[in-house]
């Protein structure tokens, strides 16, 4: 049985970075063997895995965001090298701008309304998309890379 | 893994990362800063004729492990947990509506434009 109290002391990036990545990559392996089956997507399986961890062992997400803060620190990497992708796929995307830019707005604006008016959302007791709203489900954590 | 060109170009990615986020920081303004920088090296790429082999080297690594990047922003809905007790399947109710919605929405006015040849060249 995990003692908590003596999970405690577990911090830092010596933890939770290689925990994180170890568990990407079985993830990824049983997501191959399953045929690549959605229901196994790699990155769902490595995030439920990680809050029953997380979870069960009494561990506040700042500090697990903090030892993995280099990961989301890449996304931002990753988003700006999706460039390259779209620089040579652009040819593709020529004449189809406007139908393009139409469709993902119109279908932005659909998502965020459907998603604010459905049932409970709207009664003033149960507020969870204004309250996500206000306080946007991102790492609640005061992390930004400056320089 | 990683040769001296690949991350000098992993740096300039970085660099542009960086900017990107010091200009939305410096105009104040509610856009992702990474997506900037991205927007930036789009016209750097079109400016210079195309990425190098190494540019396209380490960015398609970068983008070919998206998943494990999004896991520290996903794992945060472990600290909601309060919301999701109490909200959560209308939250799951939403989110699945919202998404078909977008899906046919977004689909079914791609598909118009393209009948319609509203902007075929």
């Amino acid at each position: 049985m995990i003692d908590p109290g003596k999970l405690s002391h577990l911090q830092g990036a010596l933890v939770w970075l290689p925990s994180t990545i170890v568990l990407y990559a079985g993830s990824s392996a049983l997501h191959r063997r399953l045929d690549k089956a959605p229901i196994a997507n790699p990155t769902l399986l490595t995030i439920a895995a990680l809050v029953l961890i997380l979870a069960g062992c009494g561990i506040p997400y700042k500090t697990y965001f903090e030892s993995v803060a280099v990961l989301h620190y890449l996304l931002g990497t990753a988003v700006v090298a999706l460039a390259v992708p779209l620089y040579r796929n652009a040819n593709r995307l020529h004449g189809r701008c406007i139908s393009m830019a139409v469709a993902l707005v119109a279908g932005s604006l659909a998502s965020i309304s459907s998603g604010l008016s459905s049932p409970r959302s709207g009664t003033r007791r149960h507020r969870p998309f204004y309250r996500l709203l206000r306080s946007p489900p991102r790492p609640p954590c005061r992390w930004r890379y400056r320089a | 893994m990683l040769e001296p060109k690949m991350l000098a170009q992993l740096g300039l990615l970085m660099m542009f990362q960086l900017i990107g986020e010091v200009v939305v920081s410096a105009l104040g303004i509610p856009f992702p800063g990474s997506l900037c920088g991205m927007l930036l090296l789009l016209g750097y790429l079109y400016l210079r004729g195309g990425p190098s082999e190494e540019l396209a080297g380490v960015g398609s690594k970068l983008v070919d492990n998206l998943g494990l990047l999004f896991v520290p922003a996903g794992t945060a809905v472990v600290a909601y947990g309060a919301v999701f007790a109490t909200d959560g399947p209308a939250i799951f109710a939403a989110l699945v509506l919202s998404t078909l919605v977008a899906v046919l929405i977004g689909g079914a006015i791609a598909a118009a434009a393209k009948h319609s040849g509203a902007d075929v060249p």
